[in-house]
């Protein structure tokens, strides 16, 4: 009865001593993870503080931005002849702009991809003339350019339209 | 040390001199340390299997409660093969001298006969015959018959004159040589008596002139014999060895329950400082997730309300204007063969252009002005054309 009291003690100090051990293990990983969350933390904080500087602005919805920047495309071909061709950066075959929406790094904000080609035979001769262009388009839609190709004579514009 | 005598007197002892002492616990008060012998006992010699040890003495103790009536204390020794002497006395007595004196101040409790049997074992007397003891004790004189280890019940007589006295003895080794027979012991050679009274030694071989007397200078047979100590038999209440082993248990029992609680305390110490860091740890960690779902919440309210303004801030760049400062800062002689704005990771523009010589392959050295200073130009070769590259970081 005696011996059995002891055994049991000892098998009981072993399985306490086990559990703690796997406590201890699963309160490392925890505070790991806690590091790694406190480092995400710290740099949204940073996000956040730099985002409050920002004037705010009322969101447009992403449909109203691609028509904003189908018409500023339009009043450009009317005042300088240029013809340009507007198609989606990504070709999956469907036409609907929800179908082509990426994520745009910004939450709840979404981005359209799409490239703008210049046709050749509206070529204009100073490259400046359309650089200044794309540059007003730019700031007056909401519209980011991404890169500018120009090579053997055929222009590329690849950007983003943003919206809601 | 003090040796006690128990009898219808009580003897003490200190090792020299004798006193007979009241039956009264004032008497003892004062003893620290005690060894005593009770004269009263009863002799039973029974045979039991020494093989079966835990059945040997309830066989005993049957035997002798067939021959007395009573309640007794019994102890025994092995006198041969299977052969034991069970020697009792009555709980009653044991328990007179208990309430005289305390468990703890007595260290010897055995039979008068077993105390004198031991300084007979001294004397060197033949084994094979008959020792009959006449201890004086002065007013009542003590008489026991020995062969060997076995002994008879020890008898108390108060006469004086040795022709009252000899009958007695002679009695008592009839009685004793009956029991020899009863355990078809016959091997007896003759008697001797054995007496601390030199004047009665000499009286009884006066009258019986064969008889073997032998006298001992010795006070008391029985408080001599305590005096030699080295006594296996200790004749303890009941319910002191109930007492005695309840505290053997109960310190057993302490002992263990030490040990379990030894084994216990660092598992449990362990596993509770582990388990406290655990929800401490899980604590903070849902602290962090709460701050980070809180900025999460915010974030998502705010961007949508600041993307524009962002927007513009990272779309600032006149593409036109960098491109006139670097074509207008390189030689006429260079042609833009084709140019790239490309936007890096970081948001900002890298320039890009391919030049061509309009002087058949010779380029004239490009200096490094405006933003040429932050250019970096290598030579290319396309379409069996050779040109330079240009970049720009922005």
């Amino acid at each position: 009865m005696n011996k059995m009291m002891i055994l049991g003690s000892f098998i009981v100090s072993i399985l306490l001593i086990n559990s703690g051990f796997v406590c201890r293990s699963q309160a490392e990983s925890l505070d790991k993870q806690k590091d790694q969350l406190d480092r995400v933390v710290n740099v949204m904080r940073q996000e956040l503080r730099a985002k409050r500087q920002c004037v705010p602005t009322v969101p447009v919805n992403i449909g109203e931005s691609f028509n904003s920047f189908v018409n500023f495309m339009r009043m450009l071909k009317s005042y300088d002849g240029i013809d340009m061709m507007l198609e989606f950066a990504v070709k999956n075959g469907k036409n609907s702009l929800e179908e082509h929406l990426i994520d745009s790094g910004f939450r709840n904000v979404k981005a359209l991809p799409v490239i703008l080609r210049i046709n050749k035979s509206s070529f204009p001769a100073d490259p400046a003339f359309f650089l200044n262009d794309i540059y007003f388009l730019e700031n007056q839609t909401d519209f980011k350019v991404d890169a500018i190709i120009a090579e053997d004579g055929s222009w590329m514009i690849k950007g983003e339209i943003y919206g809601i | 040390m003090s040796y006690l005598l128990f009898n219808n007197d009580v003897y003490l002892s200190d090792g020299n001199r004798m006193n007979k002492v009241k039956k009264e616990a004032g008497s003892f008060r004062q003893l620290s340390e005690a060894h005593l012998c009770v004269v009263d006992a009863d002799i039973l010699i029974a045979s039991a299997s020494e093989n079966a040890l835990d059945k040997k003495d309830s066989i005993l103790a049957k035997k002798f409660s067939d021959s007395y009536q009573g309640e007794y204390i019994l102890q025994d020794e092995r006198i041969d093969n299977n052969i034991f002497q069970v020697i009792g006395i009555k709980t009653d007595k044991v328990r007179e001298v208990y309430s005289l004196l305390s468990h703890d101040k007595i260290v010897t409790f055995v039979p008068y006969a077993v105390a004198a049997r031991k300084l007979l074992s001294q004397q060197r007397f033949p084994a094979n015959k008959v020792l009959v003891l006449l201890d004086d004790l002065g007013s009542e004189k003590l008489i026991t018959v020995f062969k060997g280890l076995k002994f008879s019940r020890t008898r108390t007589i108060v006469h004086d004159k040795p022709e009252q006295i000899l009958p007695e003895i002679k009695r008592s080794v009839i009685n004793f040589e009956k029991k020899l027979a009863e355990q078809k012991d016959k091997n007896i050679e003759g008697l001797i008596i054995v007496t601390n009274n030199k004047i009665l030694g000499t009286e009884f071989k006066e009258i019986e002139k064969d008889l073997s007397v032998e006298i001992v200078d010795s006070v008391c047979f029985g408080l001599e014999g305590l005096r030699a100590g080295g006594f296996v038999l200790k004749y303890i209440l009941p319910e002191e060895i109930i007492k005695r082993r309840r505290r053997q248990e109960s310190r057993q029992r302490m002992q263990n329950l030490i040990i379990s609680v030894s084994l216990l305390v660092p598992g449990t110490l362990f596993f509770f400082y582990n388990r406290v860091a655990l929800g401490a740890a899980r604590n903070a960690f849902k602290q962090e997730e709460g701050r980070q779902w809180e900025l999460e919440e915010e974030l998502n309210k705010l961007d949508p309300f600041i993307y524009r303004n962002m927007l513009e801030r990272q779309k600032k760049i006149n593409y036109a204007l960098y491109f006139l400062n670097t074509v207008n800062s390189l030689p006429v002689s260079y042609e833009v063969h084709s140019f790239s704005f490309e936007r890096r990771e970081d948001g900002r523009f890298d320039l890009e252009e391919y030049l061509y010589s309009q002087q058949d392959g010779l380029f004239d050295p490009i200096v490094p002005i405006g933003p040429l200073k932050r250019a970096r130009i290598n030579d290319f070769l396309a379409h069996n054309r050779a040109g330079k590259y240009l970049r720009i970081e922005l």
